[in-house]
């Protein structure tokens, strides 16, 4: 009477737990392939298509939101043969546009794509890409392995 | 001491001629570098967009137009830049029908003319992509001073082109009157070119009656 639990309840009671707590930890530590996925994230991305056999440009801007520095090391992404880190400068007049290996990003800080400057430059778009609607999901990856996936608005030219 | 007096107010005096005559020099009221008197006329022979049809600088008398340099496979810069200046166009009210773009491709060897078609057409009607081979193209990037260069490869992720930034822009007599630096910046002055493209249309056209008198 004074027993709360019969023994046999109470072991089923905990090894629920103990399974409850595993599947917890399962759902909210990520699996050992997520390991060095960053704490990043990738807002206002877009492509902009202009002609199926001319490269389309990829715009976002990419927080870092952890401690550790970043770099940013390269992208794909299903429709484009390629996709690229580039970067557009601009010296005496000249416009120049070369690859680029790799862009840091501090702890705790951003860096933007963004027309005139990093570009995304994805070879031969293809699919879905073409149809200027919709979205692209365009991973970056990192160069300690890591990777995120985002969706980018998919756009023609906007003009008037 | 009043010779040193009259040297301050000669200073002085030079001080204040010095903004005045500079502000006259490049500015004159317009938001683009004013280059009238210092640079050629518009003057070339090319194909032209949309058919191939073969242009010449007088198929722009009347027009006042813009002269741009670039590549169609430039997915970021020359966009960036055609898109500004549609903004700008679309400032001109009707003044628009009067003014022309002209997209000259210094990668003549990947830009066909239907290639450039579908490029420009992606920016407005008022925008024309001119096709030059390698002695007409010489011809006007050397008139202008326009430097470029390409670097060809198989791979097209390697395939390097380096072009000018700038946007020359022309009277309807085909004077050059303005240099815009660059379209492709953060913060590029759309309405500052949409004034001074409606100003050059909205000019007294004697000046331009007086060069076709000149040409015929």
């Amino acid at each position: 009477m004074t027993s709360s639990s019969h023994p046999e309840t109470a072991f089923r009671r905990m090894a629920g737990r103990a399974a409850s707590a595993l599947l917890v930890a399962l759902a909210v530590a990520p699996p050992a392939a997520w390991a060095a996925s960053p704490d990043v994230a990738v807002t206002g991305g877009r492509m902009q298509v202009l002609l199926p056999s001319r490269p389309a440009a990829g715009y976002f801007t990419l927080e870092n939101r952890g401690d550790t520095p970043l770099a940013l090391s390269g992208a794909s992404a299903p429709d484009c043969q390629s996709l690229m880190l580039h970067q557009s400068t601009e010296t005496g007049g000249m416009a120049r546009m070369a690859m680029v290996d790799s862009v840091p990003v501090p702890p705790h800080g951003s860096i933007r794509f963004s027309p005139g400057g990093y570009h995304l430059m994805c070879m031969q778009p293809t699919g879905i890409l073409l149809t200027h609607k919709g979205t692209e999901a365009v991973t970056l990856h990192f160069a300690d392995g890591g990777s995120v996936s985002a969706p980018f608005a998919i756009q023609g030219v906007g003009t008037r | 001491m009043t010779g040193a007096l009259h040297r301050r107010q000669a200073l002085g005096l030079l001080a204040a001629a010095l903004p005045l005559s500079a502000a006259r020099a490049d500015d004159g009221g317009w938001h683009d570098i004013d280059v009238t008197g210092t640079s050629p006329s518009l003057d070339f022979t090319m194909m032209a967009t949309p058919d191939g049809q073969t242009v010449f600088q007088n198929n722009y008398v009347g027009y006042v137009t813009m002269l741009y340099f670039g590549y169609t496979f430039c997915p970021d810069v020359c966009p960036l830049t055609m898109q500004n200046v549609a903004a700008a166009l679309a400032k001109t009210g009707k003044a628009v029908k009067d003014i022309r773009f002209l997209f000259v491709t210094v990668d003549p060897k990947r830009d066909t003319i239907p290639v450039l078609k579908a490029y420009v057409g992606l920016f407005g009607p008022e925008f024309v992509g001119l096709r030059g081979d390698a002695d007409q193209l010489a011809l006007l990037t050397k008139r202008f001073r326009v430097a470029y260069s390409v670097t060809p490869s198989p791979d097209p992720a390697k395939y390097e082109v380096i072009h000018g930034s700038a946007i020359y822009v022309f009277d309807r007599g085909l004077n050059a009157r303005l240099l815009v630096p660059s379209m492709a910046t953060k913060t590029p002055d759309i309405d500052g070119l949409a004034a001074d493209l409606v100003r050059l249309v909205n000019e007294r056209p004697s000046s331009w009656f007086g060069w076709l008198r000149g040409i015929v």
